[in-house]
């Protein structure tokens, strides 16, 4: 697309009509020559099979089905398409719930056929696979390492991981492992225009903005993957396996919410309620469950085998508080394995209940699971439909499912405005509308339930950034009509037309009824209790705060006056990236806590408020955030995410992008938009908190964000060991640390500069910080004195390494794979490519070390940089936090100086108006 | 066990009580009223298309297009019924066809689909004609003047060595003629006294058309087996080929005549158990009661035969077996999916490799998976029997067993077939045929050994 303004390459609704048959015919030619006669399907009788994906309710016809067997035949099939401009959905095992892999008379590519584990990189835990790729082949290529592929949906003998990344799938485990998002490190994608792009790095950290975390969780609508590197995760040297069951739900809601609050963190905690329980136990998947419980929780607990059991004893000890009738712990792996087997395939057994099906997928605050439930009981029983419960409950995901025949209307009905109503219940308990499964074309119509009309359009913003011409999966997501310009630019010329293409979506009500709402589908069930949709809508409209206000009126302000703005919170950031034009400052100044709930470990906040204030109030209540940004104590919420600092707890925790919820933001358009929520689970909508985080303020201001909160530990103790002074046996003993069994929170290596700023000696040491129950402490406090003379410090050791850097100094981050980290630092901590005096420390499993030059010899730091790229081990990704101003042109390229960032920083802030240069960006 | 899978509508599945209770009466009307199908269609309505199934799907794994995927055909046979397609589209008629029924999808099922019954309805409703070749095989299986020669031509070609060399021939009939000779004794065992104390009681063996054909070797041995372990084998004249091959062919009425015979024969035979060492045959046998469960006359009788029969390794595990002489030899167990999927047999056949004293078994990958016989599927589908076979060669070369042992013959030739044509020198053999020639070796040793362990 070459046109003159950036915005004039937004949405094009011409783009999104279907195809006319002639067309249609050249492009099935087309796509036979890609891929050969018998992978092309035409004939509506063979794609019949493929007008349904995993959720049973909805049938949509593709206009054609390709499927392409290699990469090569991939990246032609979807350049083909672009030359048509033809719309197309991407496809991958069709187990999805949310009908998003539906094509409407458009193309279907299906990717199954792109199935090559391309490598697998077992010293990094990494493996690079094809979207086809079954999440379960992944695991079973590398079990004979003990690694896995972490998330596990139940579909996972199914599933493809091209889908796990479009819908950012989930699983039980991901309450302690992580969803989908965390466990990308980087992937390759071409963009419906047929440009193939790499976002992450697969070989270390990457400059710029998060877009591969905005592109996990797109559901399809950004491009096709093409690889994705996946982390592998090492299995746990122990497992538990605990069944409780329960003669009342109530109770084991109960037991739930008592077990989160203990802070013990299960690597998973399912519910099944009894409809699901003896459905499970009639399949071919029975797996012992009692069939007269009321309700079975399936806890897992893992980990190191030291301090497992005591944290068993205090499960079971909490089950048995709220009544639970008996609790077992499987005996051995097949048991074990048998358990999960039925946990895993209740979904599929449903269809033993009833021929049809609806499920849902919302999430509430962990406090509000009885209640809820509870709730949704009532609501049952209200409309004679038997509500089957299987769901993570650790999570609070609930998948509500009801089992019913279509072919009754009036059974349909009552159906449908249960499920409505179940819906609102959960919203209105604080939660969102889907937490795993995706929104797809089951769920839309309920965004603007969690969504204001701004979000959505700001959503609309990120994917024009990715597909402008709108062909990828359209008309899925997020609700057409939301996709018109909003505020203060008039609308495009052609959504009026637009809208009478897709008359699917009422123009300014979606919670009007729709015509595309087949019986007992979650559309169809909004549409059918329209009217307490006003209700809820106070939660995609809280009341905006005077401080939103201001700084959304500022940022217009600004606009009209073309007069940039650089964005200050407690400005300890300020001497920090490139230098920034402008003299007027944005000042964030809110610090609020609007809402902390103990119970559910997480907090929203203002972003103007300290982190250590933040941290404080969590603190009073025996829990922390685990983020720890570099800088002083006063470094506010704002700029740590803004910027994604992320100090040693990222170890154990990630960074910023691991532990927020969601954000409200104003864009550089001054459009208030938030992104996520305030739930733990949560993949409504595109991702702008990733988006945001990281973004260093050039795409709107952050305003607001929720986190996710840890329980302190019983014990925790920060160790020093000492490390040997020569570069060989550096080597060796950061060699030998990679392969200790440890759980620790935090294993920082620091050189002999950071360890005399400390008040240490002169020599190397690791820094570790090791929590849990006594157990668990002692056990690794033996561990790490096989390393070498072991020291405990104070705590205030962390904070003081935060904030270890001298005036002025140049900082960067140097990132590589793991493996390379103990030769790159065993040759730089003695000696060094560095100049002298300059301080490193490390994270080794992140494979980051952070450089500190001294002022007085950033002079030769491209002769350092040089020498340091001339290092044997691996290749180096540098990004640099601080520089002197000349150098920054020289030693960092701009990372809005590629085609995607660009486009992101325009699509947001066109004007570049917040924070102009901070990137190397100027209004050329 | 036979709830989801008989042949009528499935009963007391319900979980749900209420006014939903109701809801099959309240099913939309059916475009084929009267047909095999509109009386299954209450096994279409368990899909929930949650997908579980393709993974376990030889033909989708190996055609990577989900009209050849159990739920994809599921949906096809739903859209007749329903009448979005007609009987006779071709796509329904070429995805169907070209389903092993193998029947991995139903292990992998949670709802319990019970597909094979849903495919053999579906074959019995669309019309059309089976390729020549097909409606030949089923014609001689069920006319034993025209079998009996076919057989004795297929020894003639095979005492002659010229099927040995027609096996080089490319294309599918260098591959039938391998078949062919993948069914010579690949163990020999010397004569032993094979008497037992009777204590199990009587046990009828079926003999079947193919194993008493070309195998006659295995069912000698399975009648030894039997008596070692305790069973007193009784003749059973009048039986015939047991009809599998025309049911999975969607010709109930030909498999039902066939199953009517049987009954006379076995229940003239009086013996309490049934012996089966055929899977294929064995699960269709268990599946007379469905079968016939409409003809008023049968009906009881079917399902009393059905449940006396056995396959022979559910015998063999519950006796134990007796133990054999050393077999020093690799062993690689493949389950035949009538065996595995149909049966849901796994553990048994390994008990009885287990009584057999210096024989190795080694776990073969994915031995779940089908190996693209299926019948006469092979004979019509060659392509893609083909496609299914290349992992499972591929899997047993891995293994380097010198023997792959599966109880099923169509197993046994097309594997066997497959593994000479590939130049392996790995055989295929039925597991009794293993523990016969192990039963000889001990004989052998306690007759050559017996005066000098009396002399130590």
């Amino acid at each position: 697309m070459t046109t003159s303004s950036p915005i004039d390459s937004r949405f094009d609704p011409r783009a999104i009509a279907r195809p006319p048959s002639a067309d249609l015919v050249l492009i099935a030619k087309r796509l036979v020559s890609i891929v050969g006669e018998r992978r092309v399907l035409a004939r509506p009788s063979e794609l019949f099979t493929y007008t349904a994906d995993g959720l049973p309710g909805y049938r949509k016809h593709p206009a054609l089905a390709v499927f392409p067997g290699n990469r090569e035949e991939a990246v032609a099939v979807v350049r083909a398409l672009a030359e048509f401009r033809a719309p197309f959905v991407a496809r991958g095992a069709g187990t999805g719930l949310s009908g998003g892999a539906l094509a409407d008379e458009t193309v279907l590519v299906g990717l199954q056929r792109l199935t090559k584990i391309l490598d697998i990189d077992v010293d990094n835990a990494r493996a690079v696979v094809e979207p086809g790729t079954v999440n379960s082949v992944v695991s079973r290529a590398v079990a004979g390492h003990r690694l896995h592929f972490a998330p596990d949906p139940s579909s996972q003998a199914a599933c493809t991981i091209g889908g796990n990344v479009a819908e950012n799938a989930g699983g039980p485990h991901c309450l302690k492992y992580g969803v989908t998002l965390n466990h990308v490190h980087a992937l390759t994608a071409i963009l419906p225009d047929g440009e193939i792009v790499v976002l992450g790095n697969p070989a270390g950290e990457s400059d710029g903005y998060d877009l591969l975390g905005a592109f996990v969780g797109s559901e399809g609508c950004f491009g096709v993957v093409l690889d994705v590197t996946v982390r592998l995760s090492p299995d746990a040297p122990s497992v538990r396996t605990l069944l409780a069951d329960f003669m009342d739900v109530d109770a084991a809601a109960r037991a739930v919410s008592g077990i989160i609050a203990t802070g013990i963190v299960p690597a998973a905690l399912e519910m099944m309620d009894n409809p699901t329980i003896r459905a499970v136990e009639a399949s071919v998947y029975a797996a012992g469950y009692p069939a007269d419980a009321a309700a079975v929780l399936l806890i897992e607990l893992d980990g190191l085998e030291a301090g497992l059991d005591a944290d068993v004893a205090r499960v079971v000890s909490i089950c048995r508080d709220a009544h639970a009738r008996g609790v077992r712990v499987a005996a051995d792996a097949a048991e074990r394995a048998r358990l999960w087997q039925g946990r895993k395939k209740a979904f599929g057994a449903m269809g033993r209940v009833a021929p049809h099906l609806v499920v849902q997928d919302a999430v509430v605050p962990r406090t509000q699971l009885p209640a809820t439930l509870r709730a949704i009981r009532e609501i049952g029983d209200r409309y004679g439909v038997t509500v089957c419960n299987v769901f993570h409950a650790g999570d609070g995901n609930l998948h509500p499912n009801i089992p019913y025949d279509a072919s009754n209307a009036e059974e349909a009905e009552r159906v449908e405005l249960a499920m409505g109503e179940i819906m609102r219940a959960c919203i209105d308990a604080g939660g969102t509308i889907t937490g795993e499964h995706g929104v797809g074309l089951d769920k839309l119509n309920y965004m603007s339930l969690v969504f204001s009309e701004d979000s959505l359009a700001t959503m609309c913003r990120l994917r024009d950034v990715f597909d402008p011409e709108r062909r990828a999966n359209p008309g899925k997501v997020v609700p057409m009509h939301s996709c018109r310009e909003w505020g203060p630019r008039a609308a495009l010329p052609g959504a009026a037309a637009h809208r009478t293409l897709h008359a699917t979506f009422a123009a300014d009500d979606v919670a009007v009824a729709t015509t595309d709402s087949p019986l007992g589908t979650a559309s169809g069930a909004l549409a059918a209790g329209a009217s307490a949709a006003s209700e809820v809508r106070t939660h995609a409209h809280p009341r905006l705060r005077d401080e939103t206000a201001r700084i959304r009126d500022e940022i217009i302000a600004a606009r009209a006056a073309r007069a940039p703005v650089r964005i200050t919170g407690a400005g300890s950031w300020l001497d920090a990236g490139r230098p920034v034009v402008s003299a007027q400052t944005l000042a964030v100044r809110d610090d609020a806590i609007v809402e902390y709930v103990p119970g559910d470990l997480t907090m929203t906040a203002r972003a103007g408020a300290s982190l250590a204030a933040l941290n404080e109030a969590a603190r009073a209540n025996g829990q922390c955030i685990a983020l720890d940004p570099f800088g002083d104590a006063a470094g506010t919420l704002g700029a740590t995410l803004a910027t994604a600092s992320a100090g040693p707890l990222a170890h154990a925790f990630g960074t910023p992008r691991d532990n927020v919820l969601g954000v409200e933001l104003v864009t550089g358009e001054g459009a208030v938009a938030r992104g996520g929520g305030r739930v733990v689970k949560n993949v409504a909508g595109f991702d702008l908190t990733r988006l945001a985080i990281g973004s260093w303020g050039t795409l709107a201001v952050i305003t607001e964000a929720s986190l996710r909160l840890r329980a302190l530990p019983e014990h925790d103790l920060t160790l020093a060991i000492a490390l040997p002074g020569d570069a060989h046996g550096a080597t060796a003993a950061l060699e030998r640390l990679r392969a200790l069994p440890l759980a620790a929170w935090a294993l920082e290596v620091v050189n002999g500069a950071v360890a005399a700023a400390l008040g240490f000696g002169p020599s190397p040491l690791l820094l570790a910080r090791i929590a849990g129950n006594a157990q668990l402490v002692v056990a690794q406090q033996d561990t790490l004195a096989t390393l070498g003379d072991i020291t405990v410090v104070d705590a205030s050791v962390w904070r003081r390494l935060r904030a270890i850097e001298p005036p002025a100094p140049a900082v960067a981050r140097v990132s590589t794979l793991p493996s390379a980290v103990p030769a790159l630092l065993g040759d730089a901590l003695p000696s060094g490519a560095m100049p002298e005096g300059t301080m490193l420390h490390a994270t080794p499993s992140r494979g980051i070390v952070r450089c500190i030059v001294p002022h007085d010899a950033s002079g030769s730091l491209r002769r350092a940089v040089g020498r340091a790229r001339r290092h044997p081990s691996a290749a180096l990704t540098w990004v640099w936090e601080r520089l002197p101003a000349e150098q920054w042109s020289e030693l960092a390229p701009s990372p809005v100086m590629t085609h995607l960032g660009r486009r992101t920083r325009d699509a947001f802030d066109p004007d570049r108006i917040l924070n102009r240069g901070i990137f190397g960006e100027s209004r050329s | 066990m036979s709830t989801a899978r008989g042949y009528g509508p499935r009963d007391g599945e319900a979980v749900s009580p209420g006014p939903l209770s109701a809801r099959h009466a309240a099913t939309a009307a059916c475009a084929i009223p009267g047909t095999p199908l509109d009386f299954a269609k209450a096994g279409i309505d368990a899909c929930v298309h949650c997908g579980f199934c393709l993974q376990a799907c030889p033909t989708y794994l190996a055609l990577g297009d989900e009209n050849d995927s159990p739920r994809g055909r599921v949906l096809l046979m739903r859209a007749v019924v329903e009448g979005a397609l007609a009987p006779d589209d071709p796509t329904v008629r070429t995805h169907i066809d070209r389903c092993l029924g193998c029947r991995a999808c139903e292990t992998a099922c949670p709802s319990g689909v019970p597909y094979g019954h849903l495919l053999e309805a579906t074959r019995a409703t669309i019309p059309g004609r089976h390729p020549f070749v097909a409606r030949l095989v089923l014609f001689a299986f069920r006319h034993e003047w025209l079998l009996r020669p076919a057989l004795l031509g297929g020894r003639l070609l095979r005492a002659t060595g010229l099927s040995k060399l027609l096996a080089r021939l490319p294309g599918p009939s260098g591959f039938a003629m391998a078949m062919l000779e993948s069914t010579r004794s690949t163990v020999t065992s010397a004569a032993y006294d094979a008497r037992g104390d009777g204590s199990r009681g009587t046990a009828a063996v079926l003999l079947g058309c193919v194993m008493e054909g070309l195998f006659g070797p295995t069912n000698r041995a399975t009648e030894r087996v039997l008596a070692v372990n305790g069973w007193t084998v009784v003749a059973t004249p009048g039986q015939q080929c047991c009809g599998a091959l025309h049911a999975h062919a969607g010709n109930l009425e030909a498999a039902r005549d066939l199953a009517r015979i049987n009954i006379r024969a076995f229940e003239a035979s009086g013996a309490e158990t049934i012996a089966v060492n055929a899977a294929g045959c064995g699960a269709m046998m268990k599946e007379y009661r469905g079968l016939l469960a409409g003809d008023l006359e049968y009906a009881e009788r079917a399902a009393a035969v059905s449940d006396r029969v056995r396959d022979i390794s559910e015998l063999l595990a519950l006796a134990g077996p007796a133990r054999g002489g050393a077999l020093p030899m690799t062993v690689t167990y493949d389950a035949p999916c009538h065996l595995q999927h149909a049966q849901r047999i796994t553990a048994q056949p390994f008990a009885l490799l287990s009584a057999i004293p210096g024989l190795t078994q080694i776990p073969l990958v994915d031995s779940d998976q089908c190996c693209g016989a299926a019948g006469i599927y092979n004979l019509v589908e060659p392509a893609v029997s083909a496609a299914v076979l290349e992992p499972k060669l591929g899997h047993i070369a891995q293994t380097g067993a010198q023997y792959v042992a599966t109880g099923n013959p169509g197993c046994l030739m097309q594997i066997g077939a497959g593994l000479r044509r590939a130049g392996s020198s790995a055989r295929t053999v039925h597991p009794v045929d293993l523990l016969d020639a192990s039963y000889a070796a001990r004989s052998t040793r306690i007759a050559a050994a017996g005066p000098t362990a009396a002399a130590g």
